[in-house]
């Protein structure tokens, strides 16, 4: 049985969705990744999407979701990845065990800037969340 | 309990571009973690970085002040880093020599095209800067996100050389 793993931001449209995707790839088939935002932008970021191509990575199917589009999902562990020096990071309103992981927001920045936040969310949650698990 | 922190070498012909970029992108704090202390040396050291790599590193925040083009033989010498993983990050497939690490460290080869081996405008140079960076970022993300507590031995061995064989797989 997967586990399942809700990653949160404001938007859904950048760092939670790269997230999702790296999360699914990384440690699928024991992780299931899902993410949304409190705020659900209208599309995918361009250079969130590009950067997860260029890590060789499947994007079929991205797209912002609200977070009451997953709240009837059993979720084992929630991840917010927001940056809260500079936004304001949302609340899962279940007592779900929780963590939380600040990354920049590339949003409107570089491909460059994508690519940086692409592999530290890689290198930095992904082993959080195996660890959170205990895979 | 708390981890060791592991002692990386990158290392190139030149030492100006790729073994560079990579030393920098695992020094990263979200990226290496604490975990992960990242040099970089080349067998033919060119002598200076290549001011494409500063600039690209420079564009995305990343500290260019302690970069240098330096000698392998660095790390040959009494008081060096001692040394847990060594990584080759030169082209075989263009036909450049890479060296050799002989030893205990654990090493791998994970060959990228040079970018300052382009040639062609400003642009296309710098286009190849960026694809050698997204190349490295994907790999010592993968590295730093490998579980090394756990692995050990051959598994390491195989998830080391399996990050180099993404150039293989079309990437």
């Amino acid at each position: 049985m997967p586990k399942t793993v809700l990653v949160l931001c404001t938007g859904n449209s950048c760092r939670s969705q790269m997230a999702e995707v790296l999360l699914n790839h990384d440690l699928g088939p024991q992780v299931r990744a899902l993410s949304a935002g409190t705020r659900p932008q209208s599309k995918v970021a361009d250079g969130a999407i590009e950067a997860l191509r260029l890590a060789g990575l499947n994007t079929d199917g991205l797209y912002p979701k609200d977070v009451d589009a997953v709240m009837n999902q059993a979720i084992d562990l929630v991840v917010t990845v927001c940056d809260n020096a500079k936004e304001s990071c949302p609340i899962f309103p279940r007592p779900v065990p929780r963590i939380h992981l600040p990354f920049h927001d590339p949003h409107g920045e570089s491909l460059e800037s994508f690519v940086r936040v692409r592999d530290e969310i890689r290198a930095t949650l992904v082993p959080a969340v195996r660890e959170e698990l205990g895979l | 309990m708390t981890e060791r922190i592991y002692n990386v070498l990158f290392l190139c012909t030149g030492n100006s571009a790729r073994s560079i970029l990579a030393e920098s992108i695992l020094n990263l704090p979200l990226v290496g973690r604490g975990k992960f202390r990242a040099y970089s040396a080349g067998s033919h050291p060119a002598g200076q970085v290549n001011p494409l790599a500063i600039e690209l590193l420079a564009k995305n925040r990343i500290p260019t002040d302690s970069l240098r083009s330096k000698n392998w033989d660095e790390f040959a010498t009494p008081g060096a880093p001692q040394l847990d993983f060594v990584f080759t990050v030169c082209d075989n497939a263009a036909g450049e020599v890479c060296p050799v690490w002989p030893g205990q460290p654990m090493t791998a080869h994970w060959g990228i095209a040079d970018p300052a081996a382009v040639e062609g405008s400003e642009e296309e140079k710098r286009k190849a800067f960026f694809t050698a960076y997204n190349q490295l970022s994907t790999r010592i993300s993968l590295f730093s996100n490998l579980p090394l507590a756990k692995l050990q031995g051959m598994g390491l061995q195989q998830e080391l050389n399996a990050i180099g064989n993404l150039r293989a797989k079309g990437e």
